[in-house]
């Protein structure tokens, strides 16, 4: 139990690490398919070991032994997690759940104010503008989502320019990529492993979006719409100078990526990421069923019920 | 009206709507059409600017032998206060908002102004 339990916390650890890393070396749309089943994936045997490392004090639990009749002696006896560590286990496993069902609702919440919004503002040509100097653009998620484009941001664009970043924005509402960075933030809400993968899903919808744009207008044009926008987007002094850096950096790596060719798919990269944690799920599972013939050893050896 | 033909159509919308948005005063279709390119017909961006019209998109007044056409503030204000109203909330449904750039600090402008002179000296 100890070598599946430590095999699958490596993986899991190992992914979260390299995910990202792996997710700019390929093209963007196998990234955000990576970056959503293996977070997944990895959330799911993140929480299965953790919970699997408390089930000794379930247990060694006197009352719940004679409810489900089990003998204590043989997890005494047995066992291979030591009682601290299952003990600590099973309170991170109710905090990692309670972080999970929080952010969920919190996301759930969002997206519904975000699907009723869409229904009270009219398009017009495909996009929804908004009478405001500022320059911002983004698409709100809904059914049908919509692309929403300042004034100021349709002022500092030329004809081709805008023809990008409605092809970009189109992109966003057409592959539903909000559900790819809600799968990102609950994956690492239930695995803080995983802190990472919110970023790194970030910037994959955004150069999956930027990919679409380059095949609506030349590659070049879609990056000068890029530069041209976040030139004349003002940093907001309120922020916290470590978050404007990132956006800083995040789309000077979009221009320079829209310079250069696309990415190729790396089929072998991208299988030997995702085979990481498949093995980490299956490594939880083998400790799972270690764990039940813990039990079915306990339950045979507490012999028949009194009654 | 081919699958096709329609997202032509629709993107001709675009073009034409984004060009009266970005400019200062009310146009002309001419006015229209030369901000384009001079790619469409006279005739093609009368019928857009028409069809924008229709639908209440664009207001329209009376200049000189013609229309000039301008687009529909009101709609867009009221937009402006309904997505000021949902973002003020709550920093949960900033998030949800897939955005073209995010917030940039100024001292990285140079690195940009340097991508964007290497990205127009390309482009042809």
């Amino acid at each position: 139990m100890q070598v599946a339990i430590a095999i699958a916390l490596l993986l899991t650890c190992a992914f979260g690490v390299i995910a990202p890393y792996v997710a700019r070396r390929i093209t963007p749309s196998a990234a955000t398919w990576m970056l959503t089943v293996g977070g997944l994936l990895a959330a799911i045997s993140g929480i299965g070991v953790v919970a699997l490392l408390g089930v000794t004090v379930v247990g060694l639990n006197q009352e719940l032994a004679e409810y489900g009749h089990w003998s204590i002696a043989v997890f005494r006896r047995d066992d291979p997690v030591a009682r601290p560590i299952a003990s600590a286990a099973l309170v991170i496993f109710a905090s990692l759940c309670i972080r999970a069902v929080v952010t969920m609702a919190r996301r759930v919440r969002s997206l519904r104010v975000a699907y009723r919004t869409c229904n009270d503002l009219h398009e017009y040509g495909g996009f929804v503008v908004l009478a405001d100097s500022s320059v911002d653009a983004y698409a709100l998620p809904g059914r049908p989502g919509r692309i929403v484009v300042t004034r100021g941001m349709l002022q500092v664009l030329d004809v081709d320019e805008r023809r990008a970043l409605l092809a970009h924005e189109r992109a966003h509402l057409q592959h539903r990529h909000h559900w790819h960075v809600t799968a990102a933030v609950v994956a690492a809400a239930v695995n803080p492993l995983l802190a990472r993968l919110p970023a790194a899903m970030s910037f994959s919808i955004e150069r999956w979006a930027d990919e679409d744009a380059a095949r609506a207008v030349p590659r070049a044009v879609a990056a000068r719409a890029l530069a041209r926008a976040a030139i004349a987007k003002p940093g907001p002094a309120s922020r916290p100078a470590a978050s404007l850096a990132a956006a800083t950096v995040a789309v000077a790596a979009r221009i320079s990526a829209l310079q250069t060719r696309p990415m190729r798919p790396r089929p072998v990269l991208l299988a030997c990421t995702v085979g990481m944690v498949v093995i980490a799920v299956i490594a939880m599972v083998i400790a799972a069923e270690q764990t039940a013939e813990l039990f079915t050893a306990a339950m045979s050896a507490h012999g028949p019920s009194p009654d | 009206v081919s699958e096709q033909a329609r997202r032509a159509a629709g993107e001709l919308e675009a073009d034409v709507l984004g060009t009266l948005w970005a400019a200062d005063g009310p146009l002309t279709p001419g006015q229209v059409r030369e901000r384009l390119g001079d790619e469409l017909a006279y005739t093609t961006v009368l019928t857009i600017l028409t069809r924008l019209h229709t639908k209440g998109a664009v207001n329209r007044e009376a200049s000189g032998r013609g229309h000039s056409y301008a687009p529909a503030f009101d709609e867009a204000e009221m937009a402006a206060t309904r997505m000021r109203a949902v973002l003020d909330r709550g920093s949960d449904r900033e998030a949800v908002l897939a955005r073209f750039v995010g917030d940039l600090s100024e001292d990285d402008e140079r690195t940009l102004l340097g991508l964007l002179r290497r990205t127009t000296r390309r482009s042809p």
